[in-house]
């Protein structure tokens, strides 16, 4: 149980848009006495002056009722909350049920309860609700319930907000309560409805499998298995897939040399030997591994998507880097994963299992990959230099940026000048709808063509699958 | 208890104290109180007064309590673009100086696309702004007028007088016709200036105005030029 939030002095009651933050309450008045002030003033005037005793006293009454609720203080902030989140970690879409328990912990009733509990930003409130309205004996509690849809991310809840208001309701505290966990977590889960209930009392249906916490959430989805996205000329010592303009041992025909002592017997032209008698030897395009760094743009420009509540495009940027990360480890290559963000990230180029599970680890649930904006000052020279000072010599980049503003073309072709193979991988952000979208439409198509103008590739990822995307782009390449 | 409600008590009880008086007026003059028509009547228009003036504050200000945030919704991306629609939207209510400033600011990003856009499609620099000088870039006359400087424009009357006192109704309407004109170069549904019907066309550009054009003014209902 939280210890109580002491008493504030009355707030400035002309701050209305003012929230509480912990240990810092406010107050308001809220006015909703002044039509009966009005009234009673305006009917115990016109009573006198029209010597109507009868409306003269009614609006005495009122002024009775008026002053009542002007001498009405703040209620006293002894109120406590507990949360408990049914599991600490969650697949993706899967629901967690949240209850929460609200206390009064003083001496006096509290006879108007107002609680909204600190929903993460980035979850979906899918059953229930996390607001609840009661009323509160002293030590009584009451305990509601709702259920959150989790997504992607490290998710954090808020300190509940508490609403107190006296009999009159002349005067409103609201108060900002951090959550503490319940006397008995992972027992008490209470019900759909809301119930008051006495002190103690419990209905234990907790799972004793899962973990319960009491402010977060996290959900770290699995890495995607999809399209590999084709890889630059740019590669490692080792064997891999990407196919070189080197001669050698490989797949796909090269050109045809002298035979040298040593050649494999397999790779000697017999066609030829048996037409001249010259000894020949096919070579083949060798076929190297890749060091790859996925590199997501997670600045404040890439939360944003064609409609409000569609996904943003880091989001579906992580996606797409999740994909791209599998595809390589499975196809041989080092892969690693980089932020170009306020939030520094980064995963060294590897390979393994265990490499594989950093990684899913890392998109879930690293603060840089945050589903809300960050509240941190980007820094774009310290970010790149971060950026660039980090990347393996011989690592080709994929940077998933929607493009939806100048410094990632700056940053794909300063990359790319620097020896390191860049290839974009743009997740469309745009809409048409308004004049401003569609400028912003054009300017993001300009940001494409600039970049292909100066070889950098681009893969521009709109509403189809990113497999489709990643074959027309590839298609594109070819030609 | 604050003084406003010790003043609050006080006023409760003088109200009781005038019941009182109603009820047995020999209450009054056991206290002193005069009860003379004239004191009564001046008491009673000092009521009606306040109450007129409670009247007033409760219509006006309304009630104020908190309003928690709606947990229950995810967070809102933004769409790009919205920002440009926010200072076209925000340009009537700037002063003049910033406004104007605000207009220049406006043109210039979007003469800077638009070369842009038409030097993709072929044309060099100093030909594409030539173009949009003499508004022969597009056939959609008020997108076309957008950047023609506002001596060379040949406007009526009417359109001179508001563009002059600072309507903002015809630069907005221009400025969003003018980006339903670039995109449709940058889509290539219209031929590049120069080739074609340009010039010469009074029709109006293929693409249909982008959401927030006043239909009748986009179908030459009503002309703000």
């Amino acid at each position: 149980m939280s210890s109580p939030v002491p008493d504030p002095h009355l707030g400035d009651p002309g701050a209305p848009d003012r929230r509480a933050s912990p240990g810092d309450a406010i107050d308001r008045t809220t006015r909703r006495w002044r039509g009966v002030t009005a009234f009673a003033l305006l009917a115990g005037a016109l009573g006198v002056l029209l010597s109507r005793p009868a409306l003269a006293l009614a609006g005495a009454a009122g002024v009775l009722f008026s002053a009542a609720a002007r001498t009405a203080g703040p209620p006293a902030s002894s109120v406590a909350v507990e949360r408990e989140v049914e599991r600490e970690r969650a697949e993706p879409s899967e629901s967690v049920r949240v209850t929460v328990t609200v206390a009064n912990t003083g001496d006096a009733l509290l006879p108007d309860v107002r609680v909204v509990d600190g929903v993460p930003g980035a979850l979906t409130v899918a059953e229930g609700s996390p607001r609840h309205a009661t009323a509160l004996r002293p030590g009584k509690r009451a305990t509601f319930t709702y259920v959150v849809r989790a997504s992607r991310g490290h998710h954090r809840f808020g300190p509940a907000t508490v609403l107190l208001r006296g009999f009159t309701g002349a005067v409103e505290r609201e108060l900002a309560v951090p959550a503490a966990a319940p006397e008995s977590a992972g027992e008490r889960t209470g019900g759909e409805t809301a119930k008051e209930t006495e002190e103690g009392t419990t209905t234990g249906t907790g799972d004793e499998a899962s973990t319960t916490t009491t402010d977060r959430l996290a959900c770290a989805p699995r890495l995607g298995e999809g399209q590999a996205v084709p890889l630059r000329p740019q590669t490692t010592g080792f064997s891999g897939r990407v196919t070189t303009d080197s001669g050698g041992a490989g797949a796909e025909f090269h050109s045809v040399r002298s035979y040298r002592p040593g050649d494999p017997l397999s790779r000697v032209d017999w066609a030829r030997v048996a037409r001249t008698g010259e000894f020949a030897t096919r070579q083949f395009r060798e076929e190297r591994a890749a060091t790859v760094v996925c590199l997501l743009d997670t600045r404040e420009t890439a939360y944003c998507a064609p409609a409000p509540s569609a996904p943003t495009a880091l989001e579906r940027s992580v996606t797409a880097a999740g994909t791209a990360f599998t595809s390589l480890l499975d196809a041989g290559d080092r892969a690693g994963i980089a932020a170009w963000g306020p939030t520094a990230c980064w995963l060294a180029p590897g390979m393994g299992g265990e490499h594989r599970a950093r990684a899913r680890e890392l998109l879930g649930t690293h603060p840089a990959f945050d589903p809300i904006p960050p509240d941190r000052t980007f820094l774009p020279t310290i970010a790149r230099r971060r950026v660039e000072r980090r990347l393996p010599a011989d690592a080709q980049v994929l940077l998933f940026s929607p493009l939806a503003d100048d410094p990632p073309v700056d940053l794909a072709r300063r990359l790319d000048a620097h020896g390191h193979r860049v290839t974009v991988v743009s997740t469309d952000p745009t809409a048409r709808d308004t004049a401003g979208h569609a400028l912003a439409a054009i300017e993001r198509d300009r940001r494409l063509s600039t970049l292909r103008s100066a070889g950098v590739r681009v893969v521009d990822w709109g509403d189809e699958p990113l497999a489709t995307a990643l074959v027309r782009a590839n298609q594109r390449w070819s030609t | 208890m604050n003084v406003r409600g010790y003043l609050s008590v006080v006023g409760a009880a003088a109200v009781l104290a005038g019941v009182a008086v109603l009820v047995e007026p020999g209450v009054a003059s056991l206290v002193g109180l005069r009860t003379d028509r004239v004191v009564v009547t001046v008491l009673a228009s000092l009521a009606l007064l306040q109450g007129g003036l409670a009247v007033s504050a409760r219509l006006v200000g309304g009630g104020r309590a908190a309003e928690p945030a709606e947990v229950e919704r995810r967070f809102r991306a933004s769409v790009p673009g919205d920002e440009f629609d926010d200072r076209l939207a925000d340009l009537p209510d700037l002063r003049v100086k910033r406004r104007d400033e605000e207009r220049a600011a406006i043109r210039e990003r979007l003469e800077g696309l638009a070369v842009d856009v038409l030097v993709a499609r072929g044309l060099d620099e100093d030909g594409a702004r030539r173009h949009l000088r003499s508004g022969t870039w597009t056939a959609d006359e008020r997108a076309a007028s957008f950047f023609v400087p506002a001596a060379d424009r040949e406007l009526s009357f009417g359109a001179r007088l508001r563009d002059a006192f600072g309507s903002d109704l015809a630069f907005t309407q221009r400025a969003r016709r003018a980006v339903t004109a670039i995109a449709a170069h940058a889509e290539r549904e219209v031929p590049p200036p120069g080739i074609g019907t340009h010039g010469s066309d009074t029709g109006r550009d293929a693409a249909s105005p982008p959401e927030g054009v006043d239909s009748a003014a986009a179908d030459g209902g009503v002309e703000d030029e």
